[in-house]
């Protein structure tokens, strides 16, 4: 049999578990933090992103956490209002950090095949997978899409800015939302007429040749990510 | 039932399309109001207006028993990842099923059930703000906890019980617009341009 080998260089984990492991990060985002155990969590999500290799971004994340750290630091300085909205958002920042880098690792390291044959595992009806495929598909198509559309508006001196904003918002929604709507809805044709050539329509069960399962990775971040769960809901 | 009028992969795929415009909208507003208090509980405004095009085009385009609950499915699994809270789950669904029977009645073509279904459907938004209510005692411990006392004065005094109702009422009311302003939108461009 033909199979797809997954990259085992890297720490690659099953899709299930980057999903379970997503769920559990919110919850324990959720649950709020005691101060000592975010920086647990932030951590957690440093060492799997080091793991995959993903070094630029994971100095990226570390310094937006050194910064609001520090903003979080010199909030006590500043008068008592301007000091607590200062405070509150970057606290905030600071408990979803965790949860955008779990995104983000999901997102680049999950192949759309790998994510096809979790969900089918998971006995997802069809008209779940589909979308949900789709939405995984699109993400990066409606940035360079909207991109393009920005692009296009400056240079024709109707550009995104707070003040086209602010005096007309409607004739800036048209002028984003309708481009912006014509091309997905036109690729999403296009992806269509695709996948139904490739049989996406036909009844019969897929086959694939990804293969995905649980390996000794998988068991050892999951169960750090459960301990980390039960000591936040037990704090 | 006729084959047509069942949903077909051709649908999921659209479904997943504009769930993604959806949720994105969604998103972006998130992160540019979410930090301050009394903003943040207006968040869905906004979104329920810009959703409006959105929506009114997807029911458009895919005019079939079962669009709007899965559409809302997908945005409820979305969103119980997101907020790691059962209500993420549960309410987007219940809404979806509601919207789903109102535009149901005008066989999703009748602008003005498409309009009160969507302003059904736009109440999902109000998954993330519950449990400011159900689990009040809890959910403030948790945030005085890690926020400075200040804030948590301040969102509890933001918070009775009225500004559910309201809030549910002006998404409503945002959303009535929003699908006018769908309307007009597909209208002057969409219908022109063939492609509903």
């Amino acid at each position: 049999m033909l199979t797809y080998v997954a990259d085992n260089r890297r720490f690659w984990l099953d899709p299930r578990t980057k999903g379970l492991l997503l769920l559990i990060i919110n919850i324990i985002v959720f649950q709020g933090s005691v101060g000592w155990n975010e920086s647990l969590v932030f951590g957690f999500m440093a060492i799997l992103l080091g793991l995959n290799g993903l070094f630029l971004q994971l100095l990226g994340f570390g310094a937006i956490y050194v910064v609001v750290m520090v903003v979080d630091g010199v909030a006590g300085f500043f008068p008592e209002m301007l000091g607590a909205v200062w405070t509150v958002f970057s606290r905030m920042i600071h408990v979803y950090l965790p949860f955008l880098m779990m995104v983000y690792l999901l997102i680049s390291t999950t192949k759309i095949s790998e994510l096809v044959v979790a969900l089918e595992s998971l006995r997802m009806p069809k008209c779940v997978i589909i979308p949900i495929t789709v939405l995984f598909r699109f993400f990066p198509t409606v940035r360079e899409e909207w991109m393009a559309i920005n692009k296009a508006m400056k240079l024709r001196g109707i550009g995104l800015s707070v003040r086209n904003a602010l005096t007309k918002p409607l004739t800036m929604l048209e002028y984003i939302f309708v481009p912006l709507l014509f091309s997905l809805v036109k690729i999403g044709e296009e992806l269509s007429a695709a996948a139904l050539t490739r049989g996406l329509g036909s009844d019969v069960k897929r086959t694939h040749l990804v293969e995905i399962g649980f390996c000794l990775r998988d068991w050892l971040v999951l169960v750090a990510a459960t301990l980390m769960l039960v000591v936040t809901v037990f704090n | 039932m006729e084959k047509r009028d069942k949903l077909q992969v051709k649908d999921f795929i659209t479904v997943g399309i504009f769930t993604t415009i959806y949720f994105i909208v969604f998103m972006v507003i998130q992160m540019f109001m979410g930090g301050i208090p009394i903003v943040f509980l207006l968040m869905p405004l906004p979104t329920a207006l810009i959703g409006g095009i959105i929506y009114m085009l997807y029911l458009a385009k895919v005019p079939k028993r079962g669009a709007i609950l899965l559409m809302s499915t997908i945005l409820a699994l979305l969103l119980g990842m997101m907020l790691g809270v059962w209500t993420g789950f549960v309410i987007p669904i219940v809404c979806g099923l509601l919207a789903e029977l109102v535009t149901g009645i005008g066989k999703y073509r009748s602008f003005k059930w498409n309009l009160l279904g969507y302003s059904i459907f736009s109440c999902w938004m109000i998954c993330g703000y519950l449990p400011y209510w159900l689990m009040r005692d809890l959910w403030f411990e948790k945030t005085a906890a890690y926020y400075e006392g200040a804030y948590v004065e301040a969102l509890k005094a933001l918070t009775p019980l009225w500004v559910l109702f309201a809030m549910i009422l002006a998404i409503m009311v945002v959303a009535f617009f929003g699908t006018l302003l769908g309307k007009k939108i597909l209208k002057k461009h969409f219908v022109k341009a063939g492609i509903v």
